[in-house]
């Protein structure tokens, strides 16, 4: 409320609170670190422009989301990237930098690598669906706002994507099934 | 499909998976992010209507004179005695009881150590606070209860400083509380089942 009422400052907290999501998000959209900053930044100053559209009373984070994602969506389509950028960037780097310390997380250092691998290859749409539920906590129907589906979808989208992922952490499934899916269009 | 039926096509090792994702360390964000945002918006001047929306759905002082206090108050006693005589009758149909065998200890943990006091708060006490008050664990740094829960789905939330509610940042599941806040939300299913 304060924000909209036209208060800078109460606009730092925000970017302060949810600077590490989008960043990520752009970072998983592009594989670099320059313009995942880039990006970043002007999803913030686009949400900061865009504030009178936003809907009092709902949660900021997923309408922030949004215009991240159709921000980073259309950076990666007019530079003309693959569909998933990471797997254009370097092996070495990208995915190290995003699991910096595997000791760290509590995680088993063999199930944080095939973790990271899956993710890499899964769908940019299912992998921002499960991210946003299980990492982000957002529910189903915030989900459905953010990724522009119906709260079923989301529901579907969440599910199909935690199984796929598991299937290719396991190793039942390659990069190439990942990537099929009848009636499902990656955006990018 | 509900968050519910979702999650029982789920096995441990999906479960196990998810848990995974929840603590994957980020990549942490250049400090020039913030810097750089903060050097490019310049105070909004809004919208009269927009202006006057946020002042409709602000907070305001109501002063009012004795006269006018009674009526309110009349009906504000009416409707205290009928909550009291429908919560009366609601605690004695909800008085069932359950073997304790079918009950499952469960440990709330919420780490913030810089709350006074910290309760827990769900579907299994009504959401009231009251006897559900969290104790500071010092070596842990963290407030914790241990509650005995029937099996199935509970939802929950912690009232910090008996003002603000705040859903479990360790929760895999969570469900609206048609409110615009989240709740977070527990299923037991006994030792031989998952337990969420």
């Amino acid at each position: 409320m304060e924000v909209l009422s036209g208060n800078v400052n109460a606009y730092r907290d925000l970017v302060q609170r949810y600077q590490g999501p989008i960043f990520n998000l752009m970072y998983r959209l592009t594989g670099s670190r320059e313009d995942a900053l880039d990006l970043a930044q002007e999803t913030f100053i686009k949400a900061y422009q865009s504030l009178e559209r936003f809907k009092l009373g709902s949660r900021f984070f997923p309408w922030l989301y949004t215009i991240g994602l159709n921000h980073g969506r259309n950076f990666v389509r007019d530079h003309k990237a693959q569909r998933d950028c990471l797997a254009g960037a370097g092996e070495s780097g990208v995915l190290a930098e995003i699991l910096p310390d595997p000791k760290g997380s509590g995680m088993d250092p063999l199930d944080l690598q095939r973790l990271r691998e899956a993710l890499r290859q899964l769908p940019l749409e299912y992998r921002e669906a499960v991210v946003l539920h299980f990492r982000e906590g957002c529910s189903m129907k915030e989900i459905a706002v953010s990724l522009g589906l119906s709260v079923s979808g989301a529901k579907m989208r969440v599910h199909r994507g935690l199984k796929r992922l598991r299937r290719m952490i396991d190793g039942e499934m390659t990069e190439e099934e990942g990537n099929e899916d009848e009636g499902f269009q990656a955006a990018g | 499909m509900k968050d519910s039926k979702l999650l029982d096509e789920l096995d441990e090792r999906d479960l196990q998976v998810a848990r995974h994702i929840r603590s994957m360390p980020d990549l942490a964000p250049p400090p020039e992010l913030l810097t750089s945002v903060m050097g490019s918006v310049a105070p909004k001047k809004l919208r009269l209507w927009h202006r006057i929306l946020l002042w409709a759905r602000s907070p305001k002082n109501i002063t009012v004179t004795p006269l006018r206090l009674i009526p309110a108050a009349s009906a504000l006693v009416v409707l205290l005695v009928l909550g009291l005589i429908w919560t009366s009758a609601k605690m004695d149909q909800r008085a069932m009881p359950v073997s304790e065998s079918k009950l499952l200890a469960v440990a709330f943990n919420l780490k913030t150590s810089d709350a006074r006091s910290v309760s827990v708060i769900g579907t299994f006490n009504d959401w009231k606070p009251e006897g559900y008050e969290m104790k500071w664990d010092e070596d842990r740094q963290v407030w914790t209860i241990t509650l005995w829960l029937a099996q199935g789905r509970h939802e929950y939330a912690f009232l910090v400083d008996h003002g603000k509610v705040i859903s479990d940042p360790g929760a895999l599941f969570f469900q609206d509380d048609g409110f615009g806040n989240q709740n977070s939300v527990l299923i037991l299913r006994g030792q031989n089942g998952q337990n969420v």
